[in-house]
């Protein structure tokens, strides 16, 4: 235990080295204001050792669970964007809801601005529970097709404490007007709507009580190409008008590249690696995260030529996972000992990387 | 292209009647399939890019109705066949396969059997005969210990085991054409990339041409040889796969490059295309991106742009190309 307090301590001073580097960096190429830098390097959230498993039946003496989510320690910097990237089945989605406890998590603690949220009591939990927002991936099944536009943006205002009808309508209009949709679509239905404006009211929701973190749930995965980049661009510019801090899951690689700061990549339940998003697309550390990196289909038919090496085999199942590093039945490096142990953390200057014999 | 056609769709107009009025979703589109390649159909939901392979299937259901157009299979005009006829050739010259391969395979009853199915049905061969034929092509498409597969339920299988299985089911009659409609859309990366891999080889290995619907454009430039760009109905642009991507010429074409998010440069801001797709109901009077189009001039809101030819095989629908001529 003590020992992996050790490790967390040391992954936290590297992030931190990092994020001042990337902050100056910032500042003198886009002239971000100093203080927003400042903020940035403040851990907003952190998770130590989380855990979260799901019963999968099995038999009473025997009993088996899913281990969706397995030792997990991550820190949220305040303002940043981090991505949270894997194959389905990696849970982090689930790791996502466990963050802000839609899932209460089987072990380990959630820090929010040094507050231990798990366990706290539901009086308590409702003030910071404010500040922690959801986009989910579905707009056709994340809005409720029985409310308008101004229920679904003015439940959350209602519900902490917004009594004034005018006060409530003129703050929906401007949060309307804040995603773009039309003054005049204010007493509509879902159904009226496209998957995209779907999308902003979503949204829209999400930024109704001012939160510091919203964790977005593959947001664009579901709307077409042309909708997406609108979407994409509406985010980065809310994040920029609020301070936002965003926790964005996505399988789609070529999109966190656009709009993440850093990138925490999972394999069944485990980190992989952790890092800045230009330095990890740029050279991966982890095995992993080069297969998922060549595997994407690029848009640009001269870099076909090049033979892809390519993952063989499937993702091996969450009931009964690999031993020692789960991704040793793919990967074509493992060695006895990662049949064995699992790998610890690693910093290679600002990046972690699990994995016992590291890329590069 | 000089090449032998095998397929070929010729101003294909499929139509919904619907209580609000008539909606054109496919819209005098034509396309030519040559043997042995892989052709691409993009474009973003709701252009038709589906329906007109649901058409060319004979699966389009009511409200929907093909009503123009001939579809040529091999020089032989399928477009009237009767059922019972369109049932001979569907499934051993032509076959499809879907998105989500666990909706496209009957739960109750295992794989190896649904696959037998088809060759039974199409051939006179014996039970036998028929599951060494499916073990054969289990171990074409990838699928380890066929044997054991061959007795597995749908629920079993993963997600990439389950399209492979589907693709198995289409190519076992060896057709002449397989339609992929959306095939890896519903798998991961990494097993996306597998699938891709496979259709590549069965293409190369048996000759049989692959139409890849996908809005992937990466999709399409990793494995396509020629590409048709759809929208709302119609085809905006089409050529060969790198004249495509070096010489992206319709505005629409060049706005969907343009707003993918791209691995090799850190955007500030994405491009956008603003808008969004218009109701087929009520389509502009010109052309129908001219709602959307930074380029849109007067005429392109009165009339509609025919395809002209910019280069040999290459096809764009917008007034700018009209010096060009008429693509043919």
């Amino acid at each position: 235990m003590s020992d992996g307090m050790m490790k967390d301590k040391k992954a936290e001073d590297g992030g931190q080295e990092k994020k001042m580097g990337e902050g100056r960096a910032q500042t003198e190429k886009m002239g971000v204001d100093a203080r927003r830098v400042e903020e940035k390097r403040q851990v907003l959230l952190h998770a130590r050792n989380l855990v979260k498993e799901f019963p999968a039946g099995g038999t009473r003496k025997n009993p088996q669970v899913v281990h969706a989510v397995t030792n997990v320690n991550l820190e949220i910097y305040q303002g940043e964007t981090l991505a949270l990237v894997g194959e389905s089945g990696c849970g982090k989605s689930t790791l996502g809801r466990v963050l802000i406890r839609l899932l209460e998590p089987t072990a380990g603690e959630i820090h929010y601005e040094g507050e231990n949220i798990v366990g706290m009591g539901e009086a308590d939990f409702a003030r910071l529970r404010r500040q922690m927002q959801i986009i989910f991936q579905d707009p056709y099944a994340s809005l409720n097709p029985r409310m308008s536009v101004k229920e679904i943006i003015g439940e959350p205002l209602i519900t902490y404490g917004m009594k004034d009808k005018g006060e409530l309508e003129a703050k929906v209009r401007e949060l309307m007007g804040e995603v773009g949709i039309a003054q005049e679509f204010y007493n509509r239905y879902p159904h009226q709507f496209s998957g995209g404006q779907r999308q902003r009211i979503g949204i829209a929701r999400a930024i109704a009580l001012n939160p510091k973190l919203i964790i977005c749930d593959e947001p664009v995965s579901a709307l077409d190409v042309s909708i997406q980049s609108q979407v994409l661009n509406l985010l980065k510019d809310l994040q920029e008008r609020y301070g936002l801090t965003y926790l964005f899951i996505s399988h789609d690689l070529s999109v966190v590249k656009f709009i993440a700061d850093r990138v925490c990549v999972m394999f069944l339940g485990m980190i992989c690696e952790i890092g800045d998003t230009d330095s990890l697309y740029e050279q991966p550390l982890h095995p992993y995260t080069r297969f998922l990196l060549n595997a994407i289909p690029k848009a640009d038919p001269k870099l076909r030529s090049q033979e892809k090496e390519l993952l063989t085999g499937e993702i091996p199942s969450p009931v009964n996972p690999p031993s020692g590093c789960r991704f040793h039945t793919r990967c074509p490096y493992a060695e006895d000992i990662c049949r064995q142990k699992a790998p610890e953390g690693r910093m290679a200057g600002e990046r972690q990387v699990f994995c016992h014999f590291p890329l590069g | 292209m000089s090449e032998s056609i095998v397929l070929e769709i010729r101003d294909l107009r499929s139509h919904f009647f619907t209580a609000k009025g008539q909606v054109p979703a496919v819209d005098g589109v034509s396309i030519q399939v040559p043997a042995g390649k892989i052709i691409g159909i993009v474009g973003e939901s709701g252009c038709g890019k589906s329906m007109t392979f649901m058409s060319v299937m004979g699966l389009l259901r009511y409200p929907g109705k093909v009503v123009g157009g001939t579809i040529f299979l091999d020089g032989r005009d399928i477009t009237h066949l009767k059922p019972k006829e369109l049932s001979k050739v569907r499934g051993n010259e032509i076959s499809m396969i879907f998105q989500e391969p666990m909706t496209s395979l009957n739960p109750v009853y295992p794989v190896g059997k649904q696959v037998r199915e088809a060759i039974l049905l199409h051939q006179k061969v014996s039970k036998k005969e028929a599951r060494e034929r499916v073990l054969d092509i289990f171990r074409a498409v990838g699928i380890s210990e066929p044997e054991k597969r061959y007795y597995s339920y749908p629920h079993q299988l993963s997600g990439g085991l389950r399209q492979r299985v589907m693709i198995g089911m289409a190519m076992v009659c060896r057709p002449k054409v397989m339609i992929a409609d959306e095939p890896t859309t519903a798998l991961d990366v990494t097993i996306e990339a597998q699938i891709l891999r496979l259709m590549q080889r069965l293409c190369r290995e048996q000759g049989t041409s692959i139409i890849l619907i996908t809005h992937n454009m990466g999709v399409v430039a990793e494995v396509c040889d020629y590409v048709y760009v759809m929208y709302a109905g119609k085809v905006m642009e089409q050529a060969e796969t790198f004249a495509l991507f070096e010489r992206t010429s319709h505005p629409y074409t060049q706005g969907l490059l343009r707003s993918i998010p791209k691995l090799d440069e850190k955007a500030k801001r994405l491009y956008t295309i603003e808008g969004v797709v218009p109701n087929l109901l009520h389509l502009p009077k010109g052309c129908s991106f001219c709602t959307r189009c930074g380029q849109a001039r007067e005429r392109c809101f009165s009339e509609r742009p025919k395809l002209y030819e910019t280069e040999d095989g290459h096809g764009v629908r917008c007034f700018a190309y009209e010096r060009e001529g008429v693509f043919v």
